[in-house]
């Protein structure tokens, strides 16, 4: 089979994984060598479905022996099979990179033999990449789940990140739709790599939260009754799979991160941890999803989560038929996300046990601010940078340039948008020093509790997305 | 009116504005306009035009910079590269602000040409950023590498320490078509930026323009031909969104872009 089939088969077959981030290393170039890592990441170009393109993201072989139902590249599943020469899939890399095409590579593969040989094979192809050719362009190596410690702890040291992929959001759905994984089997490399990059993977404390009040769109679900707390030496013996609502004494994720000092230039795994959760093949709610996603931010100093919406490809009895990817679901998942990186929130504010799902209408954050209106409007004049995040249509950004514009002079309304806050959103809830602004064409004040208000707020990601959103009746499949 | 003062015009190159503003901040207040001499004049306009002088710009850069701090600095760079109509008489403002008043004048967002600058600045800035992936290398048979680009702003002062830390060993050049300017790279060597670029090609397109297509080394279209495929390959169907795409890769950037190609 010649390179150009080849890369054809094992780049669809590696398009799944969500991941495409090149940031978070500095990796420096080293003299006589090739490409460095640039530390808040490049997109190269943009698919044809609108999705960065960073790396290079192949497989090194599609042949599997595992049978996870939601994955193209099953057991089970009758799609041509092909596997790159190591040196060939070396050539690939440099040719491109010396080109500008690609920022590094995202190497991954299905599991032939068993975990470790699998690793191995993975690890040579950049031991290569980084001793042989000298390069020093961006590596994401995917770990297998069950490989050893020593192999982890290896390819960390030539990757700038190794993520591992839980895929399915509890243990119960695990067991079902991936049955040749096991939790242990994932976590264990999510120590192991959180030990590699320096952070010693955190005990969550048990909550009050009861693991059978954790919502699930069917209430019946019992996925994570059977879990232990995690707790002492339990951390240990037994893998993490809690995805119970964080308690409200936990710091939110933003604020760990702040006092987390990470050295991008570092030489093992400078951008960390990722791992990606399918959303739609299995009946998690929301909640249990962004619960879990909060755990493994805390616990594990996971990088990034991505969500990725479900794609069936040929049909499995396993997983629903959907008519398409949710995609309406994952994008306010991944807002949701945001909220926890970059405003301070914490999960339980997001959701809760009452209130399972996002809101398809609403962005979560304008969610929140209507459910809290008790603590707007906030004075822009007056207000802190934490309190100004909070505000619908103010991000970081916008918040920082208040900070610095309101140094000079008090801010009016009017100025306001030139300073980038989004005043269709915002007006809602601030004041400039008691001033409310008025409604864009209109006399009238911005008042949230006013029945236009949130009508006013509905975004258009239900018209640009919602197409193919999922309205499939677990209890019905049952 | 601005009649008393009258307008300093400069002529395109940064230097040139430089020196504009070095007029500018020598005269009596009001301070004069500083403006490009390209933009046509009004019916009672009195100009008065500013020779270029390397020297003299160079004495300003550093007077700024020297009560500035190289942070603001580097916003003055981008603000100007930025071509955005207006930001050149803003920044002339801000010169000002910045010689009086220090790097904290940057920080007066209610000020209506400190925020056109930081605005200006912005789209410099995220556009050399967009570059630095946009950029296309094609290697040519003498074992060079030849990129054309066709930026909105002048983003290439902006890319070319990226470029020639991260393709050291590489002899490359990064050709602003648009603006006749490179940045030419020597292995092992900095990068120098040079204007009036032409590429030294034995062949030539109909007009007598160099044709970098005739120059490729072998294997060059199976190379470009293998990236193509993975950027098809990668997309996901059920996902197919063209308008995220643009949104992202406005169409102005496609023809230089490998992947976008006609095949």
């Amino acid at each position: 089979m010649d390179t150009i089939r080849k890369l054809e088969i094992l780049s669809d077959a590696a398009k799944y994984d969500a991941s495409c981030s090149s940031s978070g290393s500095a990796r420096p170039a080293l003299s006589g060598g090739l490409g460095n890592g640039a530390v808040g990441g490049i997109c190269h170009t943009w698919a044809a479905d609108g999705r960065c393109v960073s790396l290079l993201k192949v497989l090194l072989s599609n042949a599997c022996a595992w049978d996870c139902a939601y994955c193209v590249n099953r057991r089970s599943n009758d799609v041509s099979r092909a596997g790159f020469e190591p040196e060939e899939l070396v050539r690939l890399v440099i040719d491109f990179y010396k080109r500008n095409y690609i920022e590094g590579a995202f190497l991954s593969s299905g599991v032939t033999g068993c975990p470790d040989t699998t690793m191995e094979r993975l690890i040579s192809v950049a031991r290569t990449l980084r001793v042989r050719e000298r390069w020093n362009g961006y590596l994401h190596l995917k770990a297998i789940p069950g490989a050893s410690e020593q192999l982890v702890a290896e390819a960390a040291r030539w990757a700038d990140r190794v993520s591992v992929n839980i895929e399915l959001p509890s243990a119960e759905s695990l067991g079902s739709v991936a049955p040749d994984k096991s939790p242990r089997a994932i976590f264990s490399v999510m120590r192991s790599l959180a030990r590699a990059g320096g952070f010693e993977p955190r005990r969550l404390l048990p909550t009050d939260v009861t693991p059978s009040s954790v919502p699930s769109s069917n209430p019946g679900s019992t996925a994570f009754g059977n879990l232990p707390a995690v707790s002492g030496a339990a951390a240990e013996r037994v893998p993490v799979y809690d995805v119970r609502l964080a308690s409200t004494d936990r710091p939110s994720v933003m604020e760990v991160r702040k006092d987390r000092r990470r050295n991008p230039e570092a030489a093992v795994l400078p951008a960390g941890q990722s791992t990606q959760l399918v959303v739609g093949a299995s009946p998690e709610s929301d909640a249990v999803i962004l619960g879990l996603a909060e755990n493994l931010y805390l616990a594990y100093d996971g990088r990034r989560v991505y969500y990725s919406a479900f794609v069936p490809t040929t049909p499995d009895p396993r997983v629903p038929a959907l008519p398409g990817p949710p995609l309406l679901r994952e994008h306010r998942l991944y807002q949701a996300d945001w909220l926890f990186r970059f405003y301070g929130f914490k999960a339980d504010e997001i959701l809760s046990a009452d209130r399972p799902f996002l809101d398809a209408d609403l962005d979560p954050k304008c969610a929140w601010a209507l459910r809290n209106l008790d603590r707007f409007p906030v004075d822009v004049n007056r207000a802190d940078y934490l309190e100004l995040l909070r505000v619908p249509g103010i991000g970081p950004r916008s918040a920082s340039r208040i900070l610095r514009a309101r140094s000079g002079s008090a801010l009016k309304p009017e100025a306001l948008q030139a300073l980038g806050v989004v005043m269709k959103r915002a007006a809602f809830f601030v004041t400039c020093s008691g001033t409310v602004p008025r409604i864009a064409g209109s006399m009238k004040s911005a008042n949230p509790e006013a029945a236009f208000a949130r009508a006013a707020l509905v975004d258009g990601a239900r018209e640009k997305l919602g197409g193919t959103q999922l309205e499939f009746d677990w209890d019905a499949s049952a | 009116m601005n009649g008393a003062e009258g307008t300093i015009v400069y002529h395109g190159s940064f230097p040139g504005f430089l020196c504009a503003c070095a007029e500018a901040l020598n005269s009596r207040e009001p301070a004069p306009r500083v403006l490009d001499a390209r933009v046509e004049p009004t019916l009672f306009e009195a100009r008065f035009q500013v020779a270029r002088d390397d020297e003299r710009a160079a004495a300003l850069w550093d007077r700024i910079s020297n009560r500035a701090g190289s942070q603001a600095m580097v916003t003055v760079l981008e603000a100007f590269l930025s071509g955005m109509p207006g930001a050149d008489a803003s920044l002339a403002t801000v010169l000002r602000k910045l010689w009086r008043k220090g790097a904290k004048a940057l920080d007066d967002l209610s000020d209506g040409d400190v925020l056109a600058v930081e605005k200006a600045a912005l789209r410099a800035r995220q556009e050399g950023h967009k570059f630095c992936g946009l950029v296309r290398f094609s290697k040519l048979s003498d074992g060079s590498w030849y990129a054309p680009v066709e930026p909105s702003c002048d983003v290439l002062p902006l890319i070319a320490e990226h470029f020639s830390t991260r393709f050291s060993s590489m002899r490359f050049a990064i050709h602003d078509l648009a603006r006749g300017s490179a940045i030419i790279h020597e292995a092992g060597r900095p990068c120098s930026l040079v204007e009036g670029f032409h590429l030294d090609a034995a062949t030539t397109q109909d007009g007598g323009r160099p044709d970098p297509e005739a120059e490729l080394s072998r294997g060059e279209k199976e190379i470009r031909a293998l990236w193509s495929l993975y950027f098809r390959a990668i997309a996901i169907e059920p996902r197919r969104n063209r308008r995220l795409q643009m949104s992202h890769m406005p169409r102005k950037y496609w023809s230089r872009l490998t992947e976008m190609g006609p095949d």
